[in-house]
């Protein structure tokens, strides 16, 4: 397990940062062009690299040595009123490696590995806490700016039971400066940043039910990248202190289960997902600070309901000759409240998907292309202004005059009076699996 | 009133690679890192990024490994912190013909953190190479060719990632007659890479030489923390803290190496590198805090004087051993390097404490060749120790130009590694 854990931090630095990410791109738009084209659908049927992502146990079901190098991007026709939004660092590039361990006797065949990439072209990733104000979309804004490093081994228990275990990587930010007048009056400064590692777990079981049909079912333990710095700094004995904590690339914690039928030339995958969202610390950053004529002063943070989400996926892959076809659906609840009548303007809706995509055998390898379109229910928020004398004030459900000596309401607030959203998601890619 | 006063505040941090100092696992460890022309595989990641096309089947190396840094300044300890890490190496090629093709990837995993941007006031005696060097990830994604085993090219990155932020804003304000904080932050961890470039040929088949390049690597700190202050009637205007540090400085390296089968059971290895450290500047992050509000700190700033290290030669010698058995193999190792230090007297502000490094190695490895049907590929277990003397130094002011205390600095770093290397 340390050795696994290991294995993935280390990859964040290959190859290879938020608006607050709340969950990866790799579980948003699929991992690689094949799982894309089938909504995500998988968690009894997936038995190659991305395995490690929809249930490590698949991981032994493949067979053989096998490298898968590809490329997938998003394009984003996402509204704010009539404003479109775009995606931050769109693209990334798709890496696989399984492999079975060189073990023989008893335990011949029963021991795969693998490792399972997303890698952005030019970051890591990126841990960003907006405004409470700031209209964006949680959803999506930021879950595509996160290397994705998965590594894992699965083990085939018996002829119909196998299980696997695979560690989501990246690394935070934490630490801090302290500062003061030297004996020069110059500062004096020491600086201790550290970038942890951040490793959670996905665990998975696969069932042979019958000679046709398998069942999974997979745990993903929440994820996110730290950040956290705390800066004291005395200038002319006056403190100018800030401490600061946020957490991007959020994924909540997440059971799936799934069915698969198949025979010689089809498979058909059904899964259903619960993620709870109600644990989301929120996209907002907390500061605590001393300042100047100023004092002592943490930042206002509204308290939002969270919602646990349920997702159903649905994806078809058949042989027609040398290609086979794919096919899939997908729909998830939105956690984000309907309802934001106070400061917070976070958009979204409930997201329908569909995924089509080809895959093209030839020799022994195999390429696939695979596109996308995710459609974001539109959603209208209306502010409510309140009219209390403050002592029961709650940011999330209204919001207050800023002057009460001007006449009318005074608020900055982008999202008042209301705020329109909603839009679609356009993805896809293209990947070569090879053998070894 | 608006003030603006700017700090500049001085500390140092210049480093190496720590798979430089320790090896990339413990069968390169035995020899003292002398590895250039014989590494293989996944251990060739870090040693020749062409050597990577000379594997056979995809390979991957685990390993662990720890450094004790009993490390003194003035007879006291200097407080380093000891390393630990893993090592992972992953190389799968693909053969086609006369050529195989071949991609893989070096790693290197503190056990305590990926890294750390750790500063010390430069004033203060401390150890500037080996304070922080070990603790860092190294990552090498690699891709090579190599033909009929003679002959092999290739490169790839050597890639760390800097720490810098968009925006950091903390507003303070007054709404509806109270005080009130909203704060935003974006921070990213951007790639940073230098390239890794490497030839091997084998012109006789007892001889192996080899040649790579590693470019100039760090790790960037940029931090701006922006206090946004308007409070009317009470102090409007701004505070900005501003943190730039560079960390982990790895210098561009040139480096050759020579491997000959003295005997069919006896392989002997050099190496030689050179690492320009006079590329590494003043070596001084600065903190600046920008203050705009109503106050006027008498804050002056400081100068950061060149570091004027001296680029170096490294030499590493090694030998290894082989006697085959029925079933399990076993390997012998031996290696010895002197590592000259780069940084020159301390005279002036700084106090960084350094000297050259005599390093003494021993290995073993077991590889279990035949071990069928247990083992339908082989497997290697290999374990090394090693010695590092740092030279004593004592370090004295000038005291025409710079008052300040001498110091004297010396240790031993004691390091094992236990690494496996496996067929797949």
């Amino acid at each position: 397990m340390g050795l696994l854990r290991h294995a993935g931090v280390a990859w964040i630095t290959i190859g290879v940062a938020a608006a607050t990410a709340h969950a990866s791109p790799v579980e948003i738009f699929g991992f690689g062009p094949r799982h894309g084209a089938l909504a995500g659908a998988g968690v009894a049927s997936t038995d190659d690299f991305a395995a490690l992502y929809y249930n490590p146990a698949g991981l032994a079901l493949g067979t053989g040595e096998s490298a898968t190098i590809g490329v997938q991007g998003a394009f984003s026709n996402l509204s704010i009123d009539d404003r479109v939004i775009d995606l931050e660092d769109p693209a990334g590039v798709v890496l696989g490696f399984t492999a079975p361990a060189p073990l023989g006797g008893p335990l011949e065949n029963r021991l795969r590995v693998g490792v399972a990439l997303y890698l952005l072209p030019t970051t890591i990733a990126r841990v960003s806490a907006r405004f409470p104000q700031e209209p964006f979309f949680p959803w999506y804004q930021g879950r595509t700016e996160r290397d994705v490093i998965v590594p894992g081994a699965a083990l085939r228990v018996s002829d119909r039971i196998t299980v696997g275990l695979a560690v989501n990587f990246l690394a935070g930010v934490v630490g801090g400066l302290e500062a003061s007048e030297g004996a020069q009056r110059s500062l004096v400064a020491r600086v201790d940043e550290k970038v942890p590692s951040v490793a959670r777990v996905h665990a998975g079981i696969d069932l042979e039910l019958t000679d046709r049909l398998r069942a999974g079912l997979v745990y993903r333990q929440r994820f996110e990248v730290p950040f956290s710095t705390l800066a004291k700094t005395e200038v002319a004995g006056e403190p100018i202190d800030l401490d600061l904590h946020a957490s991007g690339q959020f994924t909540p914690d997440e059971l799936a289960i799934g069915g698969a039928w198949h025979d010689r030339v089809t498979t058909i995958s059904v899964d259903a997902q619960w993620s709870r969202w109600s644990a989301y610390p929120g996209p907002f950053v907390t500061v605590e600070s001393e300042l100047p004529l100023v004092g002592p002063l943490a930042a206002s943070i509204p308290t939002v309901p969270y919602r646990d989400t349920w997702a159903g996926r649905a994806g078809v892959e058949t042989r027609v000759g040398e290609a086979i076809l794919r096919g899939g659906y997908a729909f998830e609840t939105s956690p984000f409240p309907k309802t934001q009548t106070g400061v917070t303007n976070l958009l979204d809706g409930p997201k329908h998907t569909v995924g089509l995509g080809v895959g093209f055998v030839f020799e022994r390898s195999r390429i696939d292309v695979g596109v996308q379109a995710q459609f974001v229910g539109s959603r209208r928020t209306t502010k409510t202004i309140y009219t209390g004398d403050g002592s029961d004030y709650d940011p999330f459900t209204s919001l207050r005059d800023e002057d009460s000596n001007t006449d009318g309401a005074q608020i900055s607030n982008p999202g008042y009076p209301s705020i329109d959203s909603g839009g679609q998601v356009f993805s896809g890619g293209v990947a070569i699996e090879v053998p070894l | 009133m608006r003030s603006l006063v700017v700090l500049v505040l001085m500390s140092a941090t210049a480093h190496a690679d720590p798979l430089d100092l320790f090896g990339f696992g413990a069968e390169a460890a035995g020899q003292a890192g002398a590895r250039t022309a014989s590494a293989t595989g996944a251990e060739a990641a870090h040693y020749d990024p062409a050597a990577v096309a000379l594997a056979e089947r995809p390979t991957v190396l685990v390993g662990w490994g720890a450094a004790a840094m009993r490390l003194s300044i003035d007879g006291r300890d200097a407080d380093v912190l000891d390393a630990h890490g893993t090592s992972l190496g992953l190389a799968v090629p693909i053969h086609d013909g006369d050529w195989t093709y071949a991609g893989a990837i070096g790693l290197y995993l503190p056990d305590q953190f990926l890294a750390r941007i750790h500063l010390i006031p430069p004033t203060e005696p401390h150890f500037v190479l080996l304070d922080n060097d070990p603790h860092r990830v190294v990552v090498e994604p690699i891709a090579a060719a190599s033909y009929r085993g003679r002959f092999a090219i290739g490169g790839g990155a050597s890639i760390l990632a800097d720490a810098s932020s968009r925006q950091i804003v903390f507003d303070v304000g007054i709404v509806a007659g109270q005080k009130v904080g909203e704060a935003a932050l974006d921070i990213e961890l951007p790639v940073r890479a230098a390239p890794l470039l490497g030839v091997w040929m084998r012109p006789h088949d007892r001889v192996r030489l080899a040649a790579t390049y590693r470019g100039q690597l760090s790790l960037d700190l940029r931090l701006d923390i922006l206090a946004n202050v308007q409070v009317a009637g009470v102090v409007t205007g701004d505070a900005l803290v501003s943190i730039r540090a560079a960390n982990y400085f790895t210098p561009a390296r040139a480096q050759a190496g020579v491997a000959i089968d003295v005997a069919d059971d006896l392989t002997v290895a050099a190496d030689l590198a050179w690492q320009r450290w006079s590329a590494f500047g003043s070596g001084l992050p600065d903190l600046r805090v920008l203050v705009a509000l109503d106050l006027t700190p008498p804050l002056v700033s400081t100068q950061n004087p060149p570091a004027r290290f001296t680029d170096t030669i490294e030499t590493r010698l090694g030998a290894e051993y082989r006697r085959a058995g029925d079933k399990t193999d076993l390997a012998l190792r031996a290696g010895a390097a002197y590592l000259p230090s780069p940084v020159p007297p301390q005279t002036g502000l700084t106090s960084f404490a350094d000297g050259d490094r005599t390093l003494l190695t021993l290995g073993a490895g077991l590889t279990f060749a035949h071990w069928q049907p247990y083992l339908t590929r082989p497997l290697s277990i290999d374990l090394a120790i090693g010695w590092q003397h740092v030279a004593p130094r004592l370090t004295k002011k000038d005291v025409t130009s710079f008052p300040g205390e001498a110091f004297s600095s010396d240790g031993e770093i004691l390091q094992a590694s236990l690494s496996s290397t496996i067929h797949f």
